[in-house]
C-alpha cells in the first residue's frame, strides 16, 4: 500500500498548499473552495468522484471511471443524489458503510480526486473523507473540493468552472439548452414571490418521532430560494446547525401556507401527516399544500432547473391559508 | 415483651383492631403507596412534556375533551396513549425481569436472555427486508413471532446435552443466539438502505410514536403471563435456595422453570413487539423491589410490576423535558440513568439473589 502510493506520487502531480507557481507550459491547473491550488503536468483523465460532485459533473459531461461516498450503494442505485449517473459505467470504490476504500482507490489509479466540503475553511475537512483516512488518500491523488454550502447559484457556476478545466465545451447543445432552462427559472422565480409575497414557507423533515426544521441559511438551495424573495420561515437555530429539533408536540410552532416536506426515507408521508393528530392541524396541512422538498438536488444547469421550478411552481398555485 | 407473656397480652383477640393493624405487613401499605404513585407519574406524564400546557388541560384532555383544543389533543391524542404503554411496557418488563432474575438465580439477569429482544429485532428486520414497509399494526405478530421462535431455540440449545437445562447453559444459549440473529439482522440492515429506515426508528426502543392498538392486540400475552408471573412468588422461592432443596421439597425445578420462562417470553415478545427493545427496566427493577421489601418473591414480584411502570414511564417524562423542544428517546434515557444506577446499587449492598 505504500509502494502503491509512492508510485502514484511519482507518477501524478503534487498538491501546493502555498500560493500558485507559475505554471509550466501545458501544465493543468486548479484552485478548489479550500484554497488549495492542484496543478498536473497534464490535463487529468482518470477522476474518482464523490458521488456528490459526480452527479453535476455529469451533467456537465464528465465521465469519472470511480465514484466513493455514503450514496454509492453497492447495489448500484445511488439515489436521488446519483442524479444522470450511468452506475454501470464506473467502479464503485467507497459505500455506505466505507465511504471511501483507499486500496480499491488505488487500483483505480486516479490522477485526480474531487468531493465536496461542507466546511470550506476548514482545510482537513473533505466529505466522505475521514480525518483517520485522509493520510492515506492524500498520496494517491491530488485532492479538490467544491463547497455545498453558500448559494447553490454560485456553487453551480463553479461546478461548471471545474467542468471546463476538465475539458467539458460549454457550448454544447444538451448543455446549452439546460442553461436556457435553468436562466429562465432563476429569472421567473422571483416573479412568483414577487407575486405571492404574503405566503410563508416551511421546509422540514417531519419523521415518527420528530420534525426537523430546516435553518435556511445553513442550505444551498434554500439560501437561493430565500436571496430570491421566498419568505422561508426561520427556525430558532443557530447558524450551522442546519435544522431545528422539534417533537411531533411542537407541530404548530411553525404555522405556515406552505409546507416543504423532504424526501428522505423514514419519514411520514402525505396522508399519514393528514390523519396526524397535531399535524393534521397544521395549517398547510389542511389547506392541501404540502409538496416534496428534493434535499438531494444535483448542482448543474439541469439539476438547479428542476430544483428551482420543484419550489416555485407548488408555490405559484398556493393560497393564503394561515389568515 | 417476653414470649411467655402476661395473661393479658396472651387475651388480646388478634380481631382486636389495633393489633390488626399493627400486624397489617408494612409491605401491603408499600404496595398501595405504589399504585397511588403510579397515578401521580401518569398524571405527571399527561402534564409535562416538550409543549408546555396547564394541568387543567391535561385533565380536560383526559375527562372532557374537546377537539377544539391543540393543547387537550397533545394529552390525548399523543401523551396518553404513550403513557399507557410505558405503564403496560414498564410493569412487563419489570414483572418478567424478577422472574428471569429468580429461575436463574442470577442477579444479572433480564427478561432479553432468553434472546427475545433480539429474535423480534430480527424478525421485524427480515420482514420488512422481504416485504417492504408494511403497516406497524403488523409487525408486532413479526416482532411476536420472532421472539418465541428465538426463545424456544434458545431453550432446545440449552437443554441439550446431559443434566437438562441448566440456569449456565441456559444463559450462554442466549448469548449464543442474540449474537447470532444480531450479526443477522445488521447484515440485512447493511445490504438495504430502506429497510434500515424503515427499522431503525423502531429498533430504537420508543413508547412515543406507538399505536395503541398494537397494544391492545397483545394485551391477552400480557395480562395473562403477568398475572400467571405474579403467582409464581412461592415457586421462585423455593428455587432460590438451590435446585437440590428444591428437589427435595418435592418441586419438579425443570417444568417449573420451564413454566416460568414461558411466561416470561410472552410477556417480554408482547412488550418488546410494541415498543422495542428497551434496556434496564427488567435488569434493574427487581434490585429495587429487593431493596425496599428484601428476598421474598411472593412480594418482589408485585412491587417490580409497580416499580417497573414508574420507572418507564418516569424515563419517558423525562426523555420529553431534557432536550425541550427536542425530546430523548426512552430507551436512551433508560441506559444514561440505569448503568450508574446499578453501579452504585452494587455498592451499596451484596447483591442477594
Amino acid at each position: 500500500m505504500g509502494t502503491a502510493a509512492g508510485l502514484a506520487l511519482l507518477r501524478h502531480g503534487v498538491a501546493q498548499e502555498s500560493a500558485p507557481a507559475t505554471p509550466a507550459g501545458g501544465a493543468w491547473t486548479f484552485t478548489d473552495d479550500k484554497g488549495v491550488t492542484v496543478t498536473l503536468d497534464a490535463p487529468p483523465e482518470r477522476l474518482v468522484i464523490d458521488v456528490n460532485a459526480a452527479a453535476p459533473l455529469w451533467d456537465f459531461g464528465i465521465r469519472p471511471v470511480a465514484v466513493f461516498g455514503w450514496n454509492a450503494t453497492e447495489t448500484g442505485d445511488f439515489g436521488d443524489a446519483g442524479g444522470n449517473i450511468d452506475p454501470s459505467t464506473v467502479e464503485i470504490v467507497g459505500n455506505t458503510s466505507e465511504p471511501i476504500q483507499p486500496e480499491k482507490v488505488v487500483a483505480a489509479d486516479p490522477d485526480l480526486i474531487i468531493t465536496i466540503t461542507w466546511t470550506p475553511d476548514d482545510p482537513d475537512d473533505y466529505w466522505s473523507i475521514a480525518p483517520e483516512i485522509l493520510p492515506q488518500v492524500k498520496p494517491i491523488a491530488p485532492i479538490i473540493a467544491l463547497s455545498a454550502t453558500g448559494s447553490a447559484d454560485v456553487n453551480t457556476e463553479r461546478f461548471a468552472e471545474l467542468a471546463v478545466a476538465l475539458g467539458t465545451d460549454l457550448s454544447a447543445p444538451e448543455i446549452v439548452a439546460e442553461k436556457e432552462r435553468y436562466d429562465a427559472a432563476l429569472a421567473e422565480f422571483p416573479t412568483v414571490t414577487e407575486e405571492k409575497s404574503d405566503l410563508s414557507v416551511v421546509f422540514m423533515y417531519i419523521g415518527p418521532e420528530e420534525i426537523y426544521v430546516a435553518n435556511a441559511p445553513d442550505w444551498a438551495d434554500l439560501n437561493l430560494y430565500a436571496s430570491l424573495g421566498l419568505n422561508i420561515v426561520k427556525p430558532d437555530a443557530e447558524e450551522g446547525s442546519f435544522w431545528e429539533q422539534l417533537s411531533l408536540e411542537q407541530a404548530l410552532k411553525y404555522p405556515s401556507d406552505v409546507l416543504f416536506n423532504s424526501t428522505r426515507p423514514g419519514n411520514l408521508t402525505v396522508d399519514d401527516l393528514k390523519e396526524h393528530p397535531t399535524f393534521g392541524q397544521h395549517p398547510a396541512i389542511q389547506a392541501g399544500q404540502v409538496f416534496p422538498w428534493n434535499q438531494d438536488f444535483i448542482m448543474s444547469y439541469r439539476g438547479m432547473a428542476d430544483a428551482l421550478e420543484s419550489i416555485m411552481n407548488p408555490v405559484s398555485e398556493s393560497t393564503d391559508a394561515t389568515s | 415483651m417476653s414470649l411467655v407473656g402476661t395473661p393479658s397480652s396472651i387475651a388480646e383477640s388478634p380481631n382486636d383492631p389495633i393489633i390488626g393493624w399493627r400486624r397489617a405487613s408494612p409491605r401491603m401499605l408499600g404496595l398501595m403507596l405504589g399504585i397511588m404513585a403510579i397515578c401521580v407519574v401518569a398524571m405527571m406524564s399527561l402534564r409535562l412534556g416538550s409543549l408546555e400546557l396547564s394541568t387543567t388541560d391535561a385533565w380536560n384532555g383526559l375527562f372532557h375533551y374537546s377537539a377544539d383544543s391543540y393543547e387537550q389533543t397533545v394529552v390525548r391524542k399523543l401523551r396518553l396513549p404513550r403513557t399507557i404503554i410505558a405503564l403496560a411496557v414498564g410493569g412487563a418488563l419489570g414483572v418478567a425481569g424478577a422472574v428471569m432474575q429468580g429461575v436463574t438465580r442470577n442477579p444479572l439477569a433480564g427478561p432479553s436472555i432468553l434472546g427475545v429482544s433480539s429474535g423480534a429485532s430480527f424478525a421485524i428486520t427480515t420482514a420488512i427486508f422481504f416485504l417492504g414497509r408494511t403497516a406497524p399494526g403488523e409487525y408486532v405478530w413479526f416482532a411476536f413471532a420472532g421472539a418465541l421462535g428465538a426463545s424456544a431455540l434458545v431453550f432446545m440449545i440449552g437443554g441439550a446435552g446431559r443434566g437438562g437445562t441448566t440456569p449456565i447453559k441456559l444463559a450462554l444459549a442466549g448469548v449464543v443466539i442474540s449474537a447470532l440473529l444480531g450479526a443477522w439482522t445488521s447484515t440485512l440492515l447493511l445490504l438495504n438502505e430502506e429497510t434500515m429506515d424503515a427499522v431503525r426508528f423502531w429498533l430504537a426502543g420508543s413508547v412515543a410514536g406507538r399505536e395503541l392498538d398494537t397494544l391492545w392486540s397483545v394485551s391477552p400475552f400480557l395480562l395473562g403471563g403477568t398475572l400467571g408471573c405474579l403467582l409464581l412468588g412461592h415457586q421462585l422461592n423455593v428455587l432460590s435456595m438451590g435446585d437440590d432443596s428444591a428437589r427435595a421439597l418435592g418441586m419438579h425445578t425443570t417444568r417449573t422453570r420451564l413454566i416460568a420462562s414461558t411466561l416470561v417470553v410472552l410477556i417480554t415478545g408482547a412488550a418488546v413487539s410494541v415498543a422495542g427493545p428497551i434496556g434496564f427496566i427488567g435488569l434493574a427493577t427487581p434490585h429495587i423491589a429487593r431493596s425496599i421489601v428484601g428476598p421474598d418473591y411472593r412480594w418482589i414480584l408485585p412491587y417490580s410490576l409497580i416499580i417497573g411502570a414508574i420507572v418507564l414511564t418516569a424515563a419517558d417524562v423525562a426523555g420529553r423535558l431534557l432536550t425541550k423542544p427536542a425530546e430523548l428517546q426512552v430507551g436512551i434515557v433508560t441506559a444514561l440513568v440505569g448503568a450508574p444506577f446499578l453501579i452504585w446499587l452494587a455498592r451499596q449492598r451484596s447483591v442477594a439473589s
